[in-house]
């Protein structure tokens, strides 16, 4: 029993930063129905920005973290200002095939800045191991959690209580009639871009408390596009407990089985529940009207 | 009039003849594909931006240092070696492609390579209809030296003399003949043949108690601890990257364990060590055939002054840097046996009566023949040292030389 829920446990830790990543995902798909294959690469990005803040200016890790984030935040209107906005209107294909040139000019970036090595952060979160009732956890995955836990506290609030958010929901759900009434589309587009470059650089700073930093953390912020079609892809809260499904899975898949199993697994689990529940565990159905 | 039209024109002629004649251009001869009148083209396989580049990329600019070493020193026979690598981002259905771009595309006179035992494993059987040889660099699996592939060079010892080794001197780390052995892999075709290496060297006190799988990339071990705890092993027998030993140095910390690893070549760096107490990071040992910066030895000298000048002196205490540079080294020497016009056929034979080849001890020395074609036949385990971010060798060479069985070579 104690080795399963350490099993959960420790998938709880890593599945919260797939959520907040796959939150990023669900913040820009909803808003702008354009799937972004670069969020991953912002991922990484975030990591590596951390990284060099670390290392050329010698800043402690809390103190890096606010000057990520404004950096990521104004990273991401760029996003919005050079690449989304122009292609607005575009088909999808073709607005999803400029994520991907966006991801592979992102990683070209950091390549050519900090080369393919991989490198670690010479400073971290405090990272003591706890033992509770036999099952251990460590502080950084209690840290973890706990942003994730904040993470869907704000977003869930500013949705519902704040007037942006009110807009921003407006938008999602039919971009066209909310102009008509006066939100300002263009706006509420550069702000889900801000929030998901965002959110997926936390993701790329609590990674690297995780594990060394190389250009194949962008990989594993791929692992949070299942974690959101399985919460639903226009669910914020979906996309966390999507994430958090993903990590625990993955987890019991291999700590039972093993590790090669588990990718299948989980594949295997998001199959099925979208054969049973299309719109994903929180996603509601679409309805049209005539 | 007409008598000197013709002359002019014959004039002409003869000028293009002799320009044709005097041109440096690629060499016309279907049979030295990769050489011109001064350049020779050596191609690399290799991963440079997937999961393992951390382990891989040191290799190419170990390659890279020696090859400029010798052009700077004047080439070989007037020619100097250009380098053309191709990265695989360890994926076969990358590296086959690069592959054929060496053969023909842009075609080369020998490969240096196939790093990745996956694309080793795909690309090996191709070596014959392709008649190019092929000298490895950090992997030489089973099926490409037993039965002997005429075309591929084995540099780097086989995982049954890792293994070998391996238990050897884990006898000696838990200081017990009789221990429990686990196996952590990453799935690939290398790992599955580690695993039933251990396996069948399972006897005589050695007791076999399972293996887990960490893929390329994972994010966390929690989960395959957890089932290396179930085995509670004397030791651990590891194969796979150096970031994989990082997260399970990490998660040994969190979970208070304190599993001995003992690797094969080339799983180490020091990028395994990075970000861990040494506690928990000293619990990581690896088998090599390479000697690193600051051991010293009769090449060091060189080594580091070609690293310094091709820009890469921050590699030289890397292992795998040094195996590079060592396989540069190797080639060089080979396509300087092949003779004024060196050819495919040429390097090829030219690498199979390479005897006692020394690479200022940088490395053993190495040696091949018609019925061995694995060059290098000796390891001596690392550990790293913290406190001078550098390795140091447990004993020597000489010390394990007892243990290795040439499984595959008889």
């Amino acid at each position: 029993m104690t080795e399963f829920i350490q099993l959960v446990v420790s998938g709880l830790a890593i599945g919260s930063i797939y959520g907040l990543i796959a939150l990023g995902f669900v913040l820009i798909y909803k808003s702008t129905d354009v799937f972004s294959f670069a969020q991953g690469d912002l991922v990484m990005v975030g990591a590596y920005l951390g990284f060099g803040l670390l290392t050329w200016l010698g800043i402690p890790f809390l103190a890096v973290i606010p000057i990520v984030l404004v950096l990521a935040a104004l990273l991401g209107l760029a996003i919005q200002r050079f690449v989304f906005k122009p292609m607005m209107g575009s088909p999808l294909l073709i607005m999803v095939m400029a994520t991907i040139a966006l991801s592979l000019l992102l990683r070209g970036v950091v390549v050519i800045i900090w080369g393919t090595g991989a490198v670690t952060y010479p400073s971290t979160l405090p990272n003591v191991a706890l033992d509770i009732f036999g099952v251990k956890i460590a502080t950084v995955d209690l840290i973890i959690m706990g942003v994730t836990a904040l993470a869907i506290l704000i977003f869930g609030l500013f949705f519902r209580l704040t007037r942006v958010g009110l807009h921003m929901r407006a938008i999602a759900e039919n971009s066209e009639a909310a102009a008509v009434v006066g939100i300002n589309a263009n706006r509420m587009f550069s702000l889900a871009l801000l929030i998901g470059t965002v959110t997926a650089a936390v993701g790329g700073l609590l990674l690297a408390n995780l594990q060394l930093v190389s250009t194949n953390i962008s990989e594993l912020g791929l692992l949070s596009f299942p974690a959101a079609v399985l919460g639903g892809m226009r669910s914020i809260p979906g996309s966390v407990v999507g994430g958090l499904i993903i990590g625990v899975i993955g987890q019991l898949a291999t700590g039972y089985i093993n590790g090669t199993a588990a990718t299948a697994i989980t594949f295997g689990v998001l199959l099925v529940v979208l054969l049973l529940r299309p719109q994903g565990i929180f996603g509601s159905k679409g309805v049209v009207r005539a | 009039m007409h008598s000197k039209l013709g002359l002019a024109l014959g004039a002409v002629a003869i000028t293009a003849v002799a320009l044709t004649g005097c041109s440096t251009g690629p060499s016309t001869s279907a049979d030295s594909p990769g050489v011109t009148a001064d350049t020779i083209s050596i191609g690399t396989i290799s991963d440079q931006t997937g999961p393992t580049a951390s382990i891989q990329l040191p290799w190419l600019h170990g390659v890279q240092s020696a090859f400029d070493k010798v052009n700077k020193d004047g080439g070989i026979n007037g020619r100097k070696i250009d380098l053309l690598s191709e990265d695989d981002k360890y994926d076969v259905a990358i590296g086959q492609p690069a592959f054929k771009k060496l053969v023909s595309q842009t075609p080369t006179a020998a490969i240096m390579g196939l790093n990745t035992s996956n694309v080793q494993a795909a690309i090996t059987p191709l070596l014959k209809q392709s008649a190019i040889p092929l000298l490895s660099g950090q992997a030489t699996i089973k099926e490409a030296v037993s039965p002997i592939n005429p075309y591929f060079f084995g540099l780097t010892p086989t995982y049954a003399d890792q293994v070998d080794v391996i238990l050897d001197y884990a006898a000696k780390r838990v200081d017990k003949k009789n221990f429990t052995v686990a196996v952590i892999d990453n799935g690939t075709a290398s790992g599955l043949e580690v695993e039933d290496l251990v396996k069948e060297r399972a006897v005589d006190g050695i007791k076999y108690a399972g293996a887990v799988v960490i893929e390329a990339g994972a994010a966390s071990v929690d989960a395959q601890l957890q089932t290396i705890i179930g085995y509670d092993p004397d030791v651990i027998v590891f194969h796979g990257t150096s970031s994989a030993v990082n997260l399970i140095a990490r998660a040994q910390e969190k979970f208070g364990t304190h599993y001995p690893l003992i690797g094969i070549a080339p799983s180490g760096g020091p990028s395994a060590f990075a970000g861990v107490t040494p506690e928990f990071g000293n619990l990581y040992e690896y088998v090599q055939w390479a000697t690193p910066f600051p051991i010293k030895v009769k090449g060091t000298d060189d080594m580091v002054a070609a690293a310094k000048a091709a820009g890469f002196d921050k590699e030289t205490n890397n292992p795998d840097f040094v195996a590079g540079y060592a396989g540069g080294l190797v080639m060089a020497q080979a396509i300087k046996d092949a003779g004024d016009d060196p050819t495919r056929k040429s390097i090829r034979d030219a690498l199979e009566k390479l005897d006692d080849f020394s690479t200022g001890g940088l490395t053993p020395n190495v040696s091949f023949g018609p019925k061995d074609h694995v060059g290098v036949q000796s390891l001596v385990p690392l550990k790293w040292d913290y406190s001078t971010s550098a390795f140091e060798a447990i004993g020597s060479y000489e010390d394990y030389t007892d243990a290795i069985t040439n499984e595959y070579q008889k």
